[in-house]
């Protein structure tokens, strides 16, 4: 593949095309495309097949598709994305799969089984632990993973062996370290890259090849970051905090309004990637350990708080000044961490909250006014 | 339109309401004075309430009746859910659930005096409230919380045995923590005799809910809405098996001599959802056209254990010794405790992947002989409102009219009763109905 373009645009790109990128994915390679939802279900295991796993996601265009399947009590995520399904814009898959998460999306996943044919009529549901605490967890969740190895080898008819095991593991490694050291970039003063780029950098990641996209992630780290000149007022240093959040066009806007997006926890973001995978010889319980461990969703986040810690350390390497918590309007477990959340922040840390609640479609004029009057008051603060 | 008066049957109230009523009130004191009385308390969500039975002395507060409760009870509900909102909390939660936070925040017990506050919290985590909620109580009150995973998945995918055997785990572990919070050691024979008297108890729940198949219905649903209560709020108790067994023995001899619980029944509706509590009068808009809500897959399966065979039908589970069960250790208590569980219609139609739950819905209508369902979108409870719509197409497809209307199971700012009344007068009257003069 001859890239002409800067990595960073063609992540733009393939972000507003991901839809092309998968057709045309599928015929240079002959694969097939097996789409996912949330970020737990394992890609090393799709990858050590030849499988390119998507994240199903939505498209932020008001429709009217899912009301008889999902109704309107449910988060406009799950229903956006089953809205895609039913209107054909992946009839390209050859399967989906989902790893339990919440039962917001998993109506999603059992409506798209219903409604929306696959190539290949492959669906499968990991049963997730909703507890990663307990260390019940992965013994179980090892069981699940090798259940899903076979039932992966059965429809693709390859076997999976260790080497392959060992090469997904890579790519997806890989992928997570090279992203990763894009986001430490975002430490400096003056980051040389955007927020609104690198949420376009991660859709890329959870919509294209790895392996390709890697190539462009260390062009990306060895020649075009080391050569850009950051012209713009870095502003105020912002972390947006919240459920899942593609809305490229929201933080373009955040930024334009003279602040940066230095860092985030949601899971277009870094959430998705910020943990490898620590290498043992069973590969599936290596891979197990690495979603036992990952940073959590707030819905699994329970007894104790580990994605708090994980937040205060963002907050301090990136030195954060104040902080977007949004949310997927209706999305409970999110509803439930955001009150404390806040508090933690204001006193432990002495962040600033602004909180915004999102749908299918952001009030743009409302929105821009409620940041500006954050912004503002910070820097009043600050004065 | 008024039309002609048609008493059909035979009706008289039920003998075993006060009990019920009786029942439900001494154990909300009970649970107001336990502290007092020098035990412990914990709360978590209904089906969890077994497990601290094998702690001496130890009262469960069942989170999920108790927020039904204040529903019923708009202007104390409104209070609980402001002092939740008014801490930054969403309106869409679980509205129970609000209750309950609320009722804690404002520390008033809605059947009088402080909240009784828990020593300990112990929770199922089965939708993706129930964990979180009991963070946020322990935090409150600085207490320790402990959360029991009930993995999701696919009822029929082959994966159950490991399923169950990592709610088992669980259970196993919750066990063990009650121990160290209660400082008590955890007696295995209480658990084996509660998990008996719970068995036994859903057995006779269930076996009531199939006799409501008889026409006339000999219970009606809004009557079931409370005859359930004392099997969700005291698990595991002999004085609950023995109310059971006499509400059964009574509506036995109600199908035996066609008493009725609507006197002009001449149709039969199903429901889908937990009720509007505040507004249970809508039940009897239907009546006044002769339909009969003769159940629902919530009140018939919340307490209730079954097996829906192949061709839908649906058959009362059995108690222990009719299945030859006895328990001799902790690990097949464990075992046999998330089994039950896992197989629970409740579980498995509602909260699993909802393949099950198209067939065990058409076998509802068909065994209970409903023309129909009314289906309440529940804004308050996203767990049980999952599917529905789902439902509604697998019924619509199966010619089976369905009505839906969007409401709060609690509160009661987001109900418009007026046109949820306009909705269930028309759909009678799509049926087929005209209003009766009784």
């Amino acid at each position: 593949m001859i890239e002409t373009k800067d990595a960073m645009s063609r992540f733009a790109e393939i972000t507003d095309n991901r839809h092309d990128y998968a057709r045309d994915w599928k015929k240079r390679t002959g694969g097939k495309v097996l789409g996912y939802f949330c970020t737990y279900v394992p890609e090393e295991i799709l990858y050590a097949v030849d499988v390119l796993p998507v994240r199903i996601l939505g498209s932020h265009e008001p429709q009217d598709v899912t009301e008889r399947h999902i109704y309107s009590m449910f988060c406009p995520f799950c229903r956006d994305c089953l809205a895609q399904g039913l209107q054909g814009r992946y009839e390209y898959l050859n399967g989906i799969a989902m790893s339990h998460t919440c039962l917001h999306i998993r109506q999603t996943f059992a409506s798209w089984v219903l409604h929306v044919p696959t190539i290949d009529k492959f669906d499968y549901y990991i049963s997730m632990p909703a507890k990663p605490q307990s260390p019940r967890a992965k013994p179980f969740l090892i069981k699940e993973l090798q259940a899903f190895v076979k039932a992966v080898e059965a429809w693709t008819g390859k076997t999976i062996t260790d080497k392959d095991l060992d090469r997904g593991i890579d790519i997806v490694d890989t992928n997570r370290r090279l992203m990763h050291q894009v986001y430490e970039t975002r430490r400096a003063d003056k980051p040389p890259v955007s927020g609104t780029e690198c949420m376009q950098m991660v859709i890329a990641s959870q919509s294209m090849d790895k392996a390709e996209q890697n190539v462009l992630l260390q062009k990306l780290l060895d020649e075009e970051i080391p050569q850009r000149t950051v012209t713009r007022e870095t502003g105020t240093r912002l972390i947006i905090i919240g459920s899942e959040d593609d809305d490229t066009e929201f933080l373009k806007m955040t930024e334009d309004m003279g602040a940066t997006v230095v860092i985030d926890d949601h899971c277009t973001g870094s959430r998705y990637f910020w943990r490898e995978i620590v290498r043992k010889e069973d590969r599936i319980e290596a891979i197990a350990d690495r979603y036992i461990d990952k940073i959590p969703c707030p819905e699994k986040d329970w007894e104790g708080r580990r994605r708090w810690g994980h937040i205060r350390e963002l907050v301090d390497d990136y030195n954060v000044q104040g902080a977007l918590v949004i949310q997927q309007k209706f999305c409970d477990p999110h509803e439930f961490d955001i009150p404390p959340l806040m508090t933690m922040l204001k006193e432990e840390k002495n962040i600033p909250c602004l909180f915004l609640e999102f749908d299918v479609t952001v009030p743009a004029g409302q929105f821009r006014t409620r940041i500006e009057a954050f912004l503002e008051t910070m820097e009043l603060n600050a004065l | 339109m008024a039309g002609t008066s048609v008493i059909k049957y035979e009706t008289r109230p039920l003998d075993s309401w006060q009990k019920c009523k009786e029942l439900r009130l001494d154990h909300y004191k009970d649970i107001a004075t336990a502290r007092d009385r020098g035990m412990l308390l914990t709360s978590g969500a209904v089906d969890t309430g077994l497990i601290p039975t094998g702690i001496k002395d130890c009262r469960f507060m069942a989170s999920e009746p108790y927020g039904a409760s204040i529903a019923f009870d708009p202007t104390f509900a409104q209070l609980c859910e402001e002092a939740v909102e008014a801490r930054g909390f969403a309106r869409d939660f679980c509205g129970y659930m609000r209750n309950y936070m609320g009722s804690m925040y404002v520390d008033r017990w809605l059947f009088g005096g402080p909240f009784p506050r828990p020593d300990f919290c112990l929770t199922i985590h089965i939708c993706d409230a129930h964990a979180k909620w009991y963070q946020i109580v322990g935090e409150f009150y600085d207490i320790p919380f402990f959360g029991i995973d009930l993995p999701m998945g696919h009822p029929d995918d082959g994966r159950g045995e490991e399923r169950v055997e990592y709610a088992a785990s669980n259970t196993w572990d919750a066990i063990e923590w009650l121990e160290k919070v209660s400082g008590k050691k955890y007696d295995d024979e209480l658990f084996f005799e509660a998990i008996d008297y719970e068995v036994e108890t859903m057995a006779l729940w269930s076996e009531i809910c199939i006799l409501n198949q008889a026409v006339p219905a000999p219970l009606d649903q809004k009557s079931m809405w409370s005859l359930y209560v004392p099997a969700a709020i005291m698990k595991g108790r002999r004085e609950v098996v023995e109310y059971y067994r006499t509400l059964r023995d009574e509506v036995q001899d109600r199908v035996d001599r066609g008493i009725a619980a609507l006197a002009t029944e001449r149709f039969r509706l199903l429901f889908d959802g937990q009720p509007p509590w505040f507004f249970l009068q809508s039940f009897r808009i239907m009546e006044q056209y002769g339909a009969a809500c003769v159940g629902s897959h919530y009140a018939f399966c919340l307490v209730g254990q079954y097996d829906v065979d192949e061709d839908s039908v649906w058959h009362a589970s059995k108690p222990m010794k009719e299945r030859g069960i006895t328990l001799r250790s902790r690990e097949e208590a464990v075992r046999f405790y998330a089994r039950e569980e896992l197989d629970k219609p409740f579980y498995a139609s509602v909260y699993a992947l909802p393949w099950r739950r198209f067939r065990d819905y058409l076998g509802l209508v068909k065994g209970w002989n409903a023309g129909g369902m009314v289906i309440h979108l529940n804004r308050g409870c996203e767990g049980l409102a999952q599917y529905q719509l789902e439902t509604k197409l697998a019924l619509d497809d199966a010619g089976v009219p369905t009505l839906t209307y969007e409401g709060n199971m609690a509160d009661k700012r987001e109900f418009d009763g007026a046109q949820v009344l306009d909705r269930l007068e028309s759909f009678m009257e799509n049926l087929g109905l005209n209003r009766l003069d009784t």
